[in-house]
């Protein structure tokens, strides 16, 4: 008798291997401001979703390293991001280089991308901003978490921003014809490591990180690494991707509630501090 | 790492490669269809939009692709309109399992090369590969971000399509489980960047993987190692694709005051275009209309709705596109085959002579030793047993048609001694000449264009002076570098229109036999002006194609023209000075 299948168990208990629903994200814990050194860092952030773990410090606006870098009507964003040796969870402990790694390269550059997408970099030019991303734990989805690292700590260092940037991961599961329940398109959101990795494996699997602009409603970013969907018709893996999406946008929408909340309330402790105020933190 | 400076990798602040802010304006405009005030007319956007090559919003530039096929290796060129043309390479070899814990899996390793000379900006630096144990050394010497976001773009867009979407297994390598494994090599370069290279490069390796013919392997059971078997002994055999996916790329260009957020998107983007976007987005599917990847980089928002409008058009070009690699992959086959067979033929001595696809051995060439088919036909077929001697007989075959190849003067390159006799011959023109072909001849005669004049005066000196043995010796070597010079006067023409490009592997020769008659008539009427050395000369070109023994003689007069040619600037300033002189 072949083991039970991950699809099984969903089918089952429709509970997910960390006993989540399925369009339920992970616990995420935000924190703003953890790195105090001020002349180092203009603002800093610490996201976990789940267990992925990231830190991220931005510095800026700046004087360019090279004048032939500046633009005279922008700043520059540069973005730095860094896998910690540490950091992966499973089986993969090649110490990779950020410089020569191209996985690592590629997701520095969609995190610029989106990132540019929101902030107003018209309002600094001839400057740059510098963002950097350490990724401490990694447990599927490191792409979401950093860029929900690097959003948060652009708007703790004070950076003006049309909206703010969440990412979160969508995957589409289609049940095996053999099962009796018959349960078709099981879509997740927010994937964990180990739904990631076995999608690799299943063929008929669909995996979408995602960013968007919750608050516009618009998509910054979607990268499908989908395996084929063999049997697929073409509308419903666009459909289940669309609902990707929307699963998507209603997880940043919950990511951007937690973020809104932990802004305000570092705001108010800011307000608070300067003020001496304790009754200003109610206003808000 | 610093960053380029801007939403996609491919636009940077160097000068080169950024465009004037009213030629940006004008892109921006074409491209979102906001039309200037001179029309009404700017509501509907991608219905209306008409962009700066006359393509709408949803048209792509015409394809063209080519193959080729040897031994063990495979090739592709694919060309989008006249700029963007991409060459992709898929070879194999045989390795040692790379990975312990899986000893069935084969290695594919992609490599995409973005050379210099596509585009202005891009510097030398290694290619970037896929190939484990080989990290991407290349990337760090790049001075120029875009260049290597670029190139690491258009390898993460294969490897996702090609390997992540199932295209290829990597248990189909196997030849002997834990002992030998095919490594694949797909090394894709760049020849011209005119916009779209993620397109360009996923199209060309994918038509060059369908077009490989993988070698037969024998496999020594009692530990020898494994030979690889020639394609000409035995057939090889495809590899075992999947299914053949296909990448779109569109271009998207967002409101710039980000009051509204609709957005036009530009299917196959030219380079100015790309280098106006805001953001990109590439979608691949194969002719099922699965979708197999998508790749939306961001650095413009997009309602999820709109991803969608584009996927759905995205997927009917896709489609389209693979019906087009269909076909032409079909006809390279039957052609690939057919010279397959024709080379088989030729080694084992089948059929009469005239069915073997030797060349024709023109007049112009002096010493042919040629093997004669009858009589060889009787030892080959005794040796037809040995696959040694069908080697060596195939070797033979084809040495021997290269050894035509290289006497025949007339045909391949031609050395510089000839343009100095041709430019001499400028005036008089005659009957066709045999047939000339390569580039080499275009620049040389392009360059010898110029000093044209001075020599077509020096030859009208010879002339009006009537000494007869100069005239005598001028026409003897006219003779044959007339028929030299028809061909460079053809080849001026030729190089005047814009060149077409035809990476095929059928002679160019041909295509310029057939530019011979159009362009005869022009050279005449170029020289109007030494009509009487053309009577003069007429005379004498039924003679032109005589035995070999007058070649041998024009040769040698040509020798002497050789050492003149060493001295070719004394002898231009001879001339001027003659000139001077009169």
């Amino acid at each position: 008798m072949s083991s039970l299948r991950r699809t099984d168990l969903l089918v089952l208990s429709n509970l997910r291997n960390d006993g989540r629903k399925p369009n339920e994200i992970r616990r995420m814990k935000i924190q703003l401001s953890p790195l105090t050194n001020s002349t180092c860092t203009n603002g800093s952030a610490f996201v976990q979703m789940g267990l992925t773990t990231v830190l991220c410090a931005v510095v800026g606006p700046l004087v360019c390293a090279r004048r032939s870098d500046e633009k005279s009507d922008k700043a520059i964003l540069e973005v730095n991001l860094r896998i910690a040796p540490f950091a992966p969870s499973s089986g993969d402990r090649r110490t990779t280089n950020p410089t020569t790694d191209r996985r690592i390269i590629e997701h520095a550059s969609l995190i610029k991308n989106s990132l540019e997408a929101s902030l107003m970099l018209q309002l600094y030019p001839k400057t740059r901003i510098v963002v950097d991303i350490t990724v401490l734990a990694d447990d599927g989805g490191r792409l979401c978490a950093a860029i929900n690292a690097a959003t948060c700590a652009l708007v703790d260092a004070g950076m003006p921003m049309k909206d703010l940037v969440c990412a979160c991961s969508a995957g589409l599961v289609t049940g095996s014809g053999s099962s009796a329940d018959g349960l078709e398109d099981a879509t997740l959101v927010d994937l964990n490591q180990k739904e990631v990795s076995s999608y690799s494996n299943e063929s008929s699997a669909v995996y979408l990180p995602c960013a968007t602009m919750p608050q516009r409603g618009t998509v910054v970013l979607a990268q499908c690494e989908s395996r084929l969907s063999s049997v697929d018709v073409f509308e419903r893996v666009l459909n289940a991707a669309m609902e990707g999406c929307q699963m998507v946008m209603e997880g940043c929408q919950m990511v951007s509630q937690i973020m809104e909340a932990s802004i305000r309330e570092r705001t108010g402790k800011l307000i608070a501090a300067k003020m001496g105020n304790a009754s200003v933190k109610e206003n808000f | 790492m610093s960053a380029s400076t801007t939403y996609t990798p491919l636009r940077d602040d160097t000068a080169h490669r950024s465009l004037s802010t009213n030629e940006q304006q004008f892109i921006r405009s074409c491209a979102t269809g906001i039309i200037t005030k001179t029309s009404s007319k700017q509501i509907d956007r991608n219905g209306n939009i008409l962009r700066t090559d006359g393509r709408s919003a949803g048209e792509s530039r015409p394809i063209r692709l080519s193959f080729s096929r040897t031994h063990n290796m495979s090739e592709c060129t694919v060309q989008f309109g006249a700029n963007t043309r991409v060459s992709s390479v898929v070879t194999c070899q045989l390795i040692p399992p790379p990975n312990s814990d899986r000893p069935n899996d084969g290695s594919i390793a992609f490599s995409v090369d973005l050379s210099p000379m596509s585009a202005m900006g891009f510097e030398y630096v290694q290619p970037s590969t896929t190939l484990t144990g080989q990290s991407s050394q290349g990337m760090g010497q790049a001075q120029d971000d875009g260049q290597k976001l670029l190139s690491n773009r258009i390898l993460r867009i294969m490897e996702r399509t090609l390997l992540n979407g199932g295209a290829i297994d990597a248990e189909a390598l196997c030849v002997q489980s834990g002992k030998w494994v095919w490594r694949l090599m797909v090394d894709v370069t760049v020849l011209d960047h005119g916009g779209n290279l993620v397109d360009a490069c996923v199209l060309s390796a994918v038509a060059a993987l369908r077009h490989f013919r993988k070698p037969e392997v024998d496999v020594d059971e009692h530990g020898g190692g494994p030979t690889v078997l020639h394609s000409d002994e035995r057939e090889p055999t495809p590899l075992p694709l999947h299914h053949t996916p296909l990448t779109v790329t569109f271009a998207l260009y967002s409101d710039p005051t980000g009051a509204s957020t609709t957005v036009s998107a530009l299917i196959d983007p030219s380079h100015r275009e790309e280098l106006v976007m805001d953001g990109t987005t590439t979608f691949s599917f194969n002719k099922y209309g699965e979708m197999c990847s998508l790749d939306f980089p961001g650095g413009c928002e997009l309602k999820p709705r709109q991803l969608v409008t584009c996927a759905t058009l995205g997927k009917r070009k896709c489609i389209e596109l693979c019906d087009i690699l269909e076909t032409s992959l079909v006809d390279s086959d039957q052609k690939a085959v057919r010279e397959r067979l024709d080379r088989l033929k030729l080694a084992s001595g089948f059929g009469s002579s005239k069915d073997l696809a030797l060349p024709d051995i023109s007049e112009n060439v002096p010493f042919v030793e040629r093997t004669d088919p009858e009589r060889d036909g009787e030892m080959m077929e005794v040796e037809q047993e040995g696959l040694k001697d069908q080697a060596a007989a195939i070797a033979a075959a084809e040495e021997e048609s290269y050894r035509i190849n290289a006497l025949d003067y007339a045909q391949g390159h031609v050395a510089a001694k000839v343009k100095e006799d041709a430019i001499k011959r400028a005036k008089k023109t005659s009957g066709k000449g045999p047939i000339f072909g390569g580039s080499l001849m275009a620049a040389m005669l392009k360059s010898a264009g110029e000093s044209r004049e001075v020599d077509n005066d020096f030859e009208s000196e010879l002339e009006l002076k009537g000494s007869s043995k100069k005239s005598n010796k001028a026409n003897a070597s006219s003779r044959r570098t007339e028929e030299a010079d028809d061909e460079f006067a053809k080849f001026a023409e030729e190089a005047a229109k814009p060149a077409t490009a035809t990476k095929s592997t059928t002679t160019t020769t041909l295509s310029s036999s057939m530019d011979i008659d159009s362009d005869e008539e022009e050279t005449t009427t170029l020289q109007s002006e030494f009509i009487e050395l053309k009577d003069e000369s007429k005379g004498e070109v039924p003679e032109k194609h005589k035995t070999s023994k007058s070649k041998t003689r024009i040769i040698k007069e040509d020798d002497t023209e050789d050492i003149d040619d060493l001295a070719m600037a004394v002898k231009s300033k001879k001339k001027k000075s003659k000139k001077g002189k009169k």
